[in-house]
């Protein structure tokens, strides 16, 4: 599943491999950023700066410290974050009703999709709010159990096997 | 914890968020090194991030891969200075220049020393030939002064005729002036006096026969010269020339009479 070849020649510098990596994430990235600075062109913005971030920093990948998909993931929410608190996002940025992941999920009836996620909305939407909240502050935020914690109110204690039952519950449907 | 009780924690989804301490995270990152059913969940649980995640995506716009591939090419070209060894036919064009180069130097260094020999060669024949129109230029002025000599009114030319023993068929010229006592003798027809010989000139005076030597005709001898200019004469009636060994003699010797001649008058 994790590109170990392609990440190796990441590495060395390879475009090639670099474009295939780029096939693989962008998607993803572009979503997790998109949920974060909730404007498709900043979001834009962001994404080249990651993706060039990977370039330039590949060598600081190491499959010890943990998954390539989980690497992608800090540098992107650090770059999304940093950009929702710079001077320029706050002069642009129109106010949004989408707060969490769970608005930017397509429709079923949105024929335009050719997502692998078309389809996933109508499991999303039967996630108990509180799974949606956990989710989207842990994965697509980047909260730690104590910020989670304090922001849902919930017992750190909890927040853990909460999630994972949150997750499972999705897992579960999708495959 | 069993293997089964580290997956219900949970502690595996916020490994794959990346949600952990720096400090957990690599401890969870050992712990699913050395065990592969956690490898397993690890896996599964970042499919469905992954299903999850590209369902939040709206598509991302081409153009930004294209601004990516430009940027990161740039930083490449930039990165890596193309300082390879140059080895395209350019280069042996170069060599090829620098040696036909060095080359052609050697050769003009040759010519212009060969130039520089024959120079030299030429201004030592010139040196030479200087030389040889100095003496040509000398006999050319003896001769004038012969000719000045032989033009004077008081120059009476008569010939002296070969002996009939020694020197048949030859004769030799003779150019006297009795006043200023000058003679000149050509002896270009009589043979060449052979080696350790020298012709001697003798003015006579006849009743008695009174041979007085004026001359050898080697003391002023110069190959090719055979005029003689001979000065204070005393008064002849006639002139004879005989051979003699080197350094002359004190009487003429009669058996090699050459050439003998009364001044007519």
């Amino acid at each position: 599943m994790q590109p170990d070849e392609l990440i190796l020649q990441l590495k060395q510098k390879n475009e090639v491999a670099f474009s295939q990596i780029y096939d693989m994430y962008s998607e993803n990235i572009f979503g997790i950023i998109n949920t974060i600075v909730k404007d498709a062109e900043i979001a834009e913005e962001v994404l080249q700066d990651v993706f060039i971030k990977v370039w330039d920093k590949s060598d600081s990948y190491s499959s010890e410290k943990g998954r390539f998909f989980t690497w992608l993931l800090n540098i992107s929410r650090n770059a999304a974050i940093d950009k929702v608190r710079s001077k320029a996002y706050k002069n642009k940025r129109k106010n949004s009703d989408f707060d969490d992941f769970s608005f930017f999920i397509k429709d079923d009836m949105d024929l335009d999709s050719i997502s692998d996620g078309y389809g996933i909305k109508k499991f999303v939407d039967k996630l108990k709010p509180m799974c949606v909240k956990l989710i989207d502050l842990l994965f697509f935020k980047g909260y730690t159990q104590k910020e989670a914690s304090e922001t849902l109110e919930i017992p750190l204690g909890t927040v853990k096997s909460r999630n994972r039952t949150c997750l499972n519950s999705l897992r579960d449907t999708l495959q | 914890m069993t293997t089964k009780e580290y997956i219900e924690s949970g502690l595996l989804e916020l490994y794959v968020y990346g949600t952990l301490s720096g400090k957990e995270q690599a401890q969870v990152a050992r712990d699913v090194a050395q065990d592969s059913e956690l490898q397993a969940e690890v896996k599964a649980i970042e499919k469905t991030l992954l299903e999850l995640s590209k369902a939040t995506s709206s598509g991302v716009n081409p153009s930004v891969k294209k601004e990516i591939f430009r940027i990161v090419t740039e930083k490449s070209t930039v990165l890596k200075p193309k300082v390879k060894i140059i080895t395209s036919n350019y280069s042996y064009f170069g060599w090829a220049a620098a040696i036909l180069l060095l080359g052609g130097i050697l050769w003009m260094m040759k010519l212009n020393q060969d130039l520089e020999e024959q120079i030299n060669l030429v201004n030592e024949q010139l040196e030479t030939k200087e030389i040889q129109v100095a003496n040509s230029n000398q006999n050319v002025q003896k001769l004038e002064d012969l000719l000045i000599q032989m033009a004077q009114p008081g120059t009476r030319k008569f010939i002296l005729p070969g002996n009939e023993l020694n020197a048949p068929n030859s004769s030799v010229a003779a150019f006297y002036d009795k006043d200023t006592g000058e003679l000149i003798l050509d002896i270009s027809r009589l043979p060449d006096a052979p080696e350790g010989m020298v012709y001697q000139a003798w003015s006579l005076k006849f009743e008695p026969l009174t041979p007085n030597s004026i001359g050898l005709l080697a003391a002023l001898n110069s190959p090719g010269n055979k005029i003689f200019r001979l000065g204070d004469i005393p008064e002849s009636e006639g002139f004879g020339i005989t051979l003699e060994p080197a350094g002359g003699s004190e009487q003429p010797n009669l058996n090699q009479l050459f050439a003998l001649g009364t001044v007519s008058s």
